[in-house]
C-alpha cells in the first residue's frame, strides 16, 4: 500500500482561504442565494448507509479535513461557527464545479458521440 | 450567523462531517431568505445555471437523494426558501421555468399572524426581511392558500418549529410541545396532509436536546435539516 501525505497549506494559501472565508462570511444574508453541502446521516435503527458516488465527495471531505487543519495553526479553539464557514466557502468554491458533468459524458461536447 | 450549537466537540463534528462526505453522502442545497424582485435577474441567472448541472429533488423522490439511490445522472438540488411573499412572487415562477421545485420552510405561527404586525413579528423572531419593503401596507408572509396550491403543484414544505425557536439543551417540555407538536398541526391543517422535515432555527442537530429528538419523532417527522446534516430520524 502507498503510504502517503499531502504537504501542509502554504502560509500564503492559508491566508488566502481566511480571507475567502471573511469575505463570505460578511455577505448580507437577507436577500441572497447561499449554496450549502449537507452530509446525510442516517439514525434509524438497522441503517446500513450506502456509499457511492464519482468521488466528489472524498474531494470534499480531504478539502474539509485539510482546510480545518490549515485554520487550527491560526486559531487552535475551533467552534461551529468555524465549521460554517469552512464549508461555506467549500460550498462557494466547489458548489458548481463538481457537478459539472465528466468531460467524455459531457453531451454538448460531444455531439457526434451524443447523436 | 445566530450562535450554532453541536452535540459534541469539534473534532467529534468534524470527523462525522468527514466521514459522511468520503462515502458521498451529501445533498447540494441553496437557501434564500427573501427574494425581493429587484434581484429577479439574479436569481434567474443562477437557476439557469443550476438547470445546466443538476436535476430538481422533488417531495416525491427526496428519499433516493437522501439515502444514495439517486438515479439521475446530474446530482439533485434544493432551492430551500423561508415562506416569505415575495418567494412566491419572484421566486417560484423562476424556479417552474427551470423545472425545479421550492422547499419551503415554514414558522407554522407566522402565516396566521395579521399583515399590520407581520413585520414586528418578523423583527422579534429573528425572520430575514429584505431591506426595501416591496408591500408597504400588506403582508409579506406567505398564506396558507398560497401554501396548498404550491404544495398541489409539487413543491416541498418543512415545518420550521412553531415560533422560529431556537433550541437549546434546556429548553422545557411545555415549549418543546408547542414548537413541534402543536407546529406540526398547523402544518397538516395548512397544507393538507403532515410534513416529515423539520429544521430549528440556528440549524441544531439531533443530541443538542435529546427530549426534542424524541418529541420529534413522536410527531411524525422523518428528517431533521440542520447546520450541516440532514439526518433521517425515523
Amino acid at each position: 500500500m502507498i503510504n502517503f501525505s499531502l504537504p501542509p497549506l502554504p502560509e500564503e494559501e492559508v491566508d488566502a482561504r481566511l480571507a475567502d472565508m471573511e469575505r463570505l462570511g460578511n455577505r448580507d444574508y437577507k436577500e441572497i442565494g447561499v449554496p450549502m453541502f449537507l452530509v446525510a446521516e442516517d439514525l434509524t435503527e438497522g441503517a446500513r448507509p450506502r456509499s457511492g458516488g464519482d468521488g466528489s465527495g472524498r474531494i470534499l471531505a480531504l478539502l474539509l479535513a485539510e482546510g480545518a487543519e490549515a485554520l487550527r495553526t491560526r486559531r487552535p479553539d475551533l467552534d461551529a461557527e468555524d465549521i460554517a464557514r469552512l464549508i461555506e466557502a467549500l460550498a462557494d468554491r466547489h458548489f458548481l464545479s463538481l457537478a459539472a458533468p465528466s468531460f467524455s459524458r459531457a453531451t454538448e461536447l460531444h455531439p457526434e458521440t451524443a447523436s | 450567523m445566530g450562535e450554532l450549537l453541536l452535540p459534541g466537540g469539534f473534532d467529534e463534528t468534524l470527523a462525522a462531517l468527514v466521514r459522511g462526505l468520503s462515502a458521498g453522502r451529501v445533498l447540494r442545497v441553496v437557501n434564500f431568505h427573501a427574494t425581493p424582485s429587484y434581484r429577479r435577474e439574479e436569481y434567474r441567472r443562477q437557476f439557469e445555471a443550476y438547470a445546466r448541472l443538476f436535476a430538481p429533488i422533488t417531495p416525491q423522490d427526496f428519499d433516493s437523494a437522501f439515502d444514495g439511490t439517486w438515479t439521475d445522472a446530474r446530482p439533485g438540488l434544493m432551492p430551500v426558501l423561508f415562506r416569505v411573499r415575495d418567494n412566491v412572487d419572484v421566486m417560484l415562477p423562476i424556479l417552474e421555468e427551470f423545472g425545479f421545485k421550492g422547499w419551503f420552510f415554514v414558522p407554522s405561527a407566522f402565516p396566521a399572524v395579521v399583515p399590520d404586525v407581520q413585520r414586528s413579528y418578523a423583527k422579534a423572531h429573528k425572520l430575514h426581511v429584505p431591506a426595501r419593503d416591496e408591500y408597504p401596507g400588506e403582508r409579506i408572509v406567505m398564506t396558507w392558500d398560497e401554501a396548498r396550491d404550491l404544495a398541489g403543484r409539487g413543491h416541498g414544505f418543512a415545518c420550521h418549529s412553531r415560533s422560529h425557536f431556537d433550541l437549546r439543551p434546556d429548553t422545557p417540555d411545555h415549549v418543546l410541545w408547542d414548537e413541534i407538536h402543536t407546529a406540526a398541526n398547523e402544518m397538516r391543517a395548512g397544507i393538507g396532509w403532515p410534513v416529515e422535515i423539520f429544521c430549528w432555527l440556528h440549524g441544531a442537530e439531533t443530541g443538542v436536546n435529546p427530549r426534542a429528538d424524541e418529541m420529534l419523532r413522536e410527531a411524525g417527522f422523518r428528517y431533521l435539516f440542520s447546520n450541516f446534516k440532514v439526518q433521517r430520524l425515523a
